[in-house]
């Protein structure tokens, strides 16, 4: 017996206003439903469309036609409210690991909990393990401008797991880490995989892709491959 | 509420974390403000000046006409207006502008009864003149330290005349709580005042008090009357008469209107301003993009990215219209309106030693606060609206 799908993707397709005249097709009639639980990896080379896809699904952005069912409920038709409280459903680990300027990692890890009127002193401790869980709990008072590269990401990480998310994604996070750092961040993925939480990665980097349960190819904007182990 | 609350905060805190970018604004938004604040500062001060003047002064104030053009009155004018119905006194006063000191700094004697001066005027140094006395001199504070005047100096005759060459002495230096008094005016009596301009038998003007509600009555009559000047052949002198009202009127409105150049130069600086701030804040523009992205991102529902753009919008105008209240205050204050003075003055009155009187009021404070709260609403609220309307992967990308 299958799970029952968390999120899934149908029949999307994402066009954008490129540099030239013609627009950019990210996505081209892409079908994809993620079960509960799974662990999947998006693969395919550069601009294939999996970021596109990823953003679609934790109802970052809007496809130009198709429909994203988050649990049963349709994100095309949801108002702005309503995809907020999905998108506080979901963790999402930023490529790049984006951060508040100038806040301390406890603060910036702390944010998604501040718009969800948790007490600072509960914000606080939670901030704190999951920073802890991360192995950042000595750095919780710098702020993300003394943070390194492999450090950052895994704020990242604590910051998209601090508000127990039922559906984890991550857009490379490994990509600019070395390997040490890079698999650290790939047991956190697969940790919150562990605990029950679906998890979605676009990577490039094999060793995560090794600990996917299903690894789903992209190419030109297309799913060309499905392979589930 | 709790929410609320902490997001407030965090709009508190973007204000401290972005210390450039809101400085930039706040800098911004007092550049605007400031002269503003310090124009209305002086025009506010010239009005309480020109009512204790007024309050001080007579009910009406009768000057001579000949042909279209200003006339001495006779001094017997005086009298004659002194014994009209309702009019409880009535004195002479003798205007008239010298040059004094080596540079020829202008001056006004104002040459009027001992006992006819100001309620407020009081003498800091020597005493005021005396009854009867002549060639006594009372000098502005201002005056005399810009002129180096002190009690008992004795002052070069302002020019010869038919009477001889007469030399007056500093009996006093006196201070007015109209301080531009201070700055270019020597008080004698009407006799010195006529000796200085080589004058027998005249006044520049009459100054009238009437008993209560007599001032229509008594103004009709002043001006039926066929002639205050004396017949010396050049034909009849012909009275203007101009009230209290009249003179509060003009003086305001003389006021008001160059407050309304300036309003005018204050809005188009916000009009210049509100996208200077656009621009400006541009500093910050594309990470307040990328903050917003990511706080929606993270869960945020717009209204609460816009409180806390609102709330660092708040601080920002509070900071801004602050600084510029203090600033203003410093501005008319030990620098005496330096620059914006000038617009409401001319240079006597904004000589150095010159006081410059000033008020700065808890309205057009408020105003400016609510126009600098304005001007920053729009620079941060609007783009934040924007971004914060968008799909957060469009604002991280």
């Amino acid at each position: 017996m299958t799970a029952p799908v968390l999120v899934a993707a149908l029949d999307v397709s994402r066009r954008f206003r490129g540099t030239g005249p013609a627009p950019v097709e990210a996505l081209l009639g892409v079908t994809l439903e993620v079960e509960r639980g799974a662990f999947v990896a998006l693969v395919g080379p550069s601009g294939s469309g999996k970021s596109t896809l990823l953003a679609l699904l934790g109802a970052l952005d809007r496809p130009t036609s198709g429909r994203v069912v988050f649990d049963g409920a349709d994100l095309l038709r949801a108002s702005d409210a309503a995809r907020t409280r999905v998108r506080r459903r979901i963790g999402i680990v930023f490529q790049g690991g984006p951060t508040l300027r100038r806040v301390t990692a406890v603060d910036n890890v702390g944010m998604p909990l501040v718009a969800r009127g948790v007490p600072a002193a509960e914000r606080e401790a939670r901030a704190r393990a999951a920073l802890g869980r991360v192995g950042l709990a000595d750095r919780a008072g710098s702020p993300p401008e003394e943070l390194s590269g492999g450090e950052l990401q895994r704020l990242g990480v604590a910051r998209a797991l601090v508000g127990d998310p039922e559906l984890v994604l991550a857009d490379e996070p490994t990509s600019s880490l070395d390997r040490e750092n890079a698999a650290a961040v790939a047991d956190l993925l697969s940790a919150a995989h562990a605990e029950g939480r679906t998890v979605v990665v676009a990577t490039h980097d094999d060793a995560l892709v090794a600990r996917a349960t299903r690894v789903v190819e992209l190419a030109h904007g297309r799913v060309v491959a499905d392979r589930r182990r | 509420m709790r929410s609320a609350l902490s997001v407030a905060r965090t709009g508190l805190d973007a204000v401290a974390h972005h210390r450039l970018r809101s400085a930039v604004v706040v800098a911004c938004v007092v550049a605007a403000l400031l002269p503003y604040l310090v124009a209305l500062g002086v025009g506010h001060g010239l009005l309480d000046q020109a009512e204790v003047s007024l309050a001080e002064g007579a009910d009406l104030t009768v000057t001579g006409l000949r042909f279209g053009r200003p006339a001495p009155l006779d001094l017997a004018a005086v009298e004659t207006v002194r014994r009209l119905p309702g009019v409880t006194d009535a004195w002479p006063r003798v205007v008239g502008e010298v040059q004094l000191g080596r540079d020829g700094w202008p001056a006004v004697v104002v040459g009027v009864p001992a006992d006819r001066l100001p309620a407020s005027l009081e003498a800091v140094e020597g005493r005021l003149f005396a009854p009867g006395a002549t060639h006594e001199l009372v000098v502005g504070r201002a005056l005399a330290s810009r002129l180096a005047l002190r009690v008992g100096a004795f002052v070069p005759p302002f020019y010869e005349n038919e009477h001889g060459v007469k030399v007056s002495r500093v009996v006093g230096i006196f201070r007015a709580d109209a301080p531009l008094l201070e700055s270019n005016v020597v008080l004698t009596s009407v006799e010195t005042a006529l000796a200085v301009f080589a004058q027998q038998g005249v006044a520049t003007e009459v100054l009238v008090r009437c008993g209560p509600d007599y001032v229509p009555e008594v103004r009709r009559a002043i001006l039926a009357l066929r002639t205050l000047g004396g017949d010396d052949g050049h034909g009849p002198v012909r009275p203007r008469v101009v009230t209290r009202d009249d003179a509060r009127a003009v003086l305001t409105a003389s006021v008001l209107h160059r407050e309304g150049v300036v309003g005018l130069h204050f809005l188009l600086a916000f009009a210049v301003g509100i996208p200077l701030v656009l621009v400006t804040s541009g500093i910050g523009l594309a990470e307040r993009r990328r903050e917003v992205g990511l706080l929606k991102a993270v869960g945020w529902h717009t209204d609460q990215v816009l409180l806390r753009a609102g709330v660092e919008c708040l601080v920002l105008a509070v900071l801004a219209a602050s600084a510029s209240v203090l600033l203003a205050a410093l501005w008319l204050g030990p620098l005496r309106g330096t620059g914006v003075a000038a617009l409401f003055l001319d240079a006597t009155d904004t000589a150095p030693d010159a006081r410059i009187p000033w008020r700065l009021t808890p309205v057009p404070v408020l105003l400016a606060s609510a126009v600098a709260l304005a001007v920053v609403l729009s620079g941060t609220l609007v783009s934040t609206w924007r971004t914060a309307g968008a799909s957060p992967a469009e604002a991280l990308r």
